[in-house]
């Protein structure tokens, strides 16, 4: 057969990536871009001019105001101290969270007591969302400044604690399973919001899966006789990881839940990102439970079979309470696809290119 | 941009040109592991790009650019890692006139007509007639006249004519 010149450019127009390669690449480069993630808008709070300069350049209007309050503060601590209860709108919480606490940060020592620090202040974020609800409904801009610094902060600890998983894993579940605590209750205490009923009612489902998914290796340390304590340990050391990729797991289908839900609602991203973690971290509270009551007893294997199923109990419990949402929702696992329609590329286009 | 939006944006712009950018390698280097590897890298470079804030005013042009760096700089590697293996193993396994390895399931006669043509000209077909370039567009990525590129275009296709009526 003869090719004509428009078969062989559209001949050559079919020469496309593979659909393995281009979904592998894909996910290649992605994992590459959270891995150098975009620089934070806040700087160091060391250069301090730029850094304040920095902490206001989102807020013209306050430039003046902003250095009058910075004169104050350099002047003397007590504006510090004030800004304490400061919330998200208040003149003094730029001062809060972009100077008293990045100051307080670098004097909370290292590793588990900085991780404590920063789950603190995650937790505080929660209550101040709590604080302004107390107010009124939020504006966009004071849910999406929260909910940035609480994911900033939960980031953190997550990170800190991993870093010491090896040395110290106690301490590292310990932390971690407080945070997880901590927000679990918040999340419980929260008014009957129907989006959050949603997702926290399918933090169980996934609890119960983690627990489900931690039997297999439960099981395997339950037979040992003959150096069963160190086996057991290396098992629990193992588990913990394991269970921490359980949790990131939960965590990204819990957010995906809650985009989802709210994306019908036609709500901003980041409240729906930051509720989604609330729920996540009542799914990471189960399996966390789980192991840490394993590892703090390491000499019968069986009691780290009894604490996944207690824990297992006790989400089937917690669904059968809050069975009416979860029966509504199917659980989504592509948190990727829920992320791209929630927020429309077409609206991002002409935003980046400055038109 | 924060973290969110700049991974929208990437994503976005690496559904709408990977293919292109693949095939314009592709068309370099015959060989498609290599594209796609080379393809990889035009998309790294273009994150790093995004993070240290290059004002994007055409992003098409910019990966047209990348990967033709890219492309550059592994033939010169190429060229160093082969006179390597000249002076250790004293053979050249390579000839001159390089067979395209592509392994795509495509028709050959479409391969044998492309690959008549030289290097330059091949670039400027592909990406007139397949990418939609204007001849200005073309211009500005190899650093010539449009004129120039306008005149290529038409040899390149006189050629192609007449390999396709052969």
């Amino acid at each position: 057969m003869k090719l004509t010149e428009k078969q062989l450019f559209q001949e050559l127009k079919n020469l496309t990536l593979e659909d393995r390669s281009r979904a592998a690449m894909r996910s290649e480069l992605l994992a590459y871009a959270d891995l150098h993630a975009m620089p934070q808008t806040e700087k160091a709070p060391f250069n301090s001019i730029s850094f304040i300069t920095g902490i206001f350049s989102t807020s013209r209007p306050l430039m003046a105001s902003a250095f009058a309050i910075v004169f104050v503060v350099s002047t003397t601590s007590a504006t510090a101290f004030a800004s304490e209860k400061a919330l998200p709108g208040d003149m003094l919480y730029p001062i809060k969270v972009g100077v008293a606490e990045p100051v307080a940060s670098v004097f909370a020592g290292t590793g588990v007591e900085k991780a404590r620090f920063h789950a603190k202040l995650a937790v505080k974020r929660v209550e101040e969302a709590k604080a302004l609800e107390g107010r009124g409904p939020l504006s966009p801009e004071q849910e999406s400044e929260l909910s940035k610094r609480f994911i900033a902060e939960t980031e953190r600890v997550e990170t800190l604690a991993m870093a010491f998983e090896t040395t110290d894993p106690g301490a590292s579940i310990a932390i971690r399973s407080e945070l997880a605590e901590e927000l679990g209750a918040r999340v419980d205490h929260e008014p009957a919001d129907d989006v959050l009923a949603t997702s926290a009612s399918a933090a169980p489902e996934v609890a119960d899966a983690s627990a489900l998914a931690a039997m297999p290796m439960a099981k395997m340390a339950a037979p040992l006789d003959t150096d069963e304590k160190e086996t057991f340990k290396m098992l629990v050391s193992k588990k913990v990881v394991y269970l921490r990729s359980l949790h990131m797991d939960a965590r990204v289908i819990a957010e995906g839940e809650a985009l989802r839900a709210i994306s019908d609602k036609g709500e901003e991203r980041p409240v729906a990102a930051s509720r989604g973690l609330l729920s996540g971290a009542s799914v990471m509270k189960a399996g966390i439970s789980a192991s840490t009551t394993a590892s703090s007893t390491p000499e019968d294997g069986t009691h780290f079979i009894r604490a996944l199923l207690k824990a297992k109990q006790e989400a089937r419990e917690e669904r059968e309470q809050q069975d009416k949402p979860a029966a509504t929702e199917a659980p989504v696992l592509d948190a990727g696809a829920i992320i791209e329609t929630v927020e429309s590329p077409a609206r991002l286009v002409p935003k980046t290119l400055g038109l | 941009m924060d973290q969110d939006e700049a991974k929208d944006y990437f994503l976005l712009s690496y559904e709408t040109y990977a293919d292109a950018i693949y095939r314009f390698v592709l068309m370099k280097v015959s060989n498609k592991e290599k594209a796609e590897d080379i393809t990889q890298d035009v998309f790294v470079r273009f994150w790093q790009a995004l993070r240290e804030g290059t004002v994007l005013r055409n992003d098409r042009a910019l990966l047209y650019a990348i990967a033709r760096n890219l492309v550059i700089d592994w033939y010169r590697k190429k060229k160093e890692t082969s006179l390597d293996a000249i002076t250790d193993e004293g053979v050249e396994i390579e000839g001159s006139n390089e067979v395209p390895i592509l392994h795509h399931a495509m028709n050959e006669e479409v391969l044998r007509v492309i690959y008549t043509l030289d290097e330059p000209s091949r670039e400027a077909m592909v990406l007139r007639f397949v990418e939609g370039f204007s001849p200005a567009e073309i211009a500005a990525l190899r650093g010539e006249s449009a004129n120039a590129v306008s005149v290529r275009i038409n040899r390149a296709l006189k050629k192609v004519r007449e390999q396709l009526h052969v």
